[in-house]
């Protein structure tokens, strides 16, 4: 490229100081690639290299604009990954701490399975519901937060997790309980914590991909 | 007589442009000059931008294409979403135009006092 427009593109670089690595990088290929284009077409135009390379910059714009409205750009997006992170890591924890209640109002006050159906066939019920429940938490959270679905699930669990722990530590030990419970009793927390979040975060990556492909986000090619 | 596009129009212009098929960022600015015979032109290094915002909103998607010669290039193409929005931002477009029409219209016909 002209030595020109390098230097131009330096001084653009240079005002791209609060972008990561990456995403500076991805911004100054793309206007190189613009800059390159726009110089070969002044000089295929019958201007001369110095002419072409002293007009493109002009068209394009002052590097102080040009790296104002890159950063603010950028930072747009760094504060809509956050209010979707935040807004589905909150839905998320929502969600699971609502669940145990409707699963309760369901189960005891409407289905009452362990009133009319063997024990086996209830918790085979109760551990079907939960289940779809978790992928279906994980497929909302992915539809409708699908920037940080899945970290934000993986909180979402974590918390959960947590609160449980907090909760039912304190229910537990005012009973006398039998040797080795509590190591039991952690262990079944996590392991249910795992599934959990395991099928939460198969649910949020299916959510997330067909919003992406063939949903609200899909690209479809141009008629036409 | 050439003028240039209103930064607030330029998202809409892009995404009406996308609607005839995929482009990377210097076909847009061309295609947008050459659709108003020259008479609109943006600054350049803003478009970029406005690319960004787009894809950031999910109404268009951005893919990176190698060049045989010269420079990689990100081209654009419209979302479902972006079809969606590209109807109502052009239309929107279009009933300020009739509004400015109608009020300039009136104007000129006022005989002064």
């Amino acid at each position: 490229m002209h030595s020109r427009l390098e230097t131009y593109l330096d001084e653009v670089a240079a005002r791209l100081g609060p972008l990561p690595a990456k995403a500076r990088t991805d911004e100054l290929r793309e206007m190189r690639a613009h800059l390159e284009a726009a110089h070969a077409a002044g000089v295929e135009r019958g201007q001369s290299e110095d002419e072409a390379a002293r007009a493109v910059p002009a068209q394009f714009g002052t590097p102080d604009v040009v790296g104002a409205e890159t950063v603010a750009a950028w930072r747009r997006g760094v504060s809509l990954n956050r209010r979707s992170f935040w807004g589905a890591a909150a839905f998320g924890f929502g969600f699971l701490l609502l669940l145990p209640r409707l699963l309760h109002l369901l189960v005891v006050a409407y289905f009452r399975p362990f009133a009319f159906h063997p024990p086996v066939w209830a918790m085979s019920f109760v551990l079907s519901w939960e289940a779809i429940s978790y992928l279906l938490l994980g497929g909302i959270v992915g539809v409708l937060f699908p920037r940080r679905a899945v970290s934000a699930v993986a909180l979402a669990w974590g918390a959960r997790t947590v609160w449980s722990i907090v909760l039912w530590v304190p229910l537990w030990t005012r009973v006398t309980q039998p040797n080795g419970f509590w190591p039991s009793f952690i262990l079944q927390q996590v392991a249910w914590s795992v599934a959990g979040v395991s099928l939460s975060l198969l649910g949020a990556w299916a959510g997330r991909r067909w919003r992406r492909r063939g949903g609200r986000g899909g690209v479809r090619v141009a008629r036409g | 007589m050439r003028r240039e596009l209103a930064k607030g129009d330029l998202p809409a212009l892009v995404l009406a442009v996308l609607g005839e098929g995929p482009r990377h960022g210097y076909a847009l600015a061309r295609e947008v000059e050459r659709l108003s015979d020259g008479a609109l032109h943006l600054r350049e290094g803003t478009l970029y931008p406005a690319l960004r915002v787009l894809e950031q909103d999910g109404l268009i998607v951005g893919t990176w294409e190698t060049q045989a010669k010269g420079a990689d290039r990100k081209v654009y193409a419209l979302t479902e979403a972006g079809w969606g929005e590209r109807e109502k931002r052009t239309q929107a477009l279009r009933d300020y135009a009739t509004l400015l029409q109608m009020v300039l219209g009136r104007i000129g016909h006022a005989q002064p006092a």
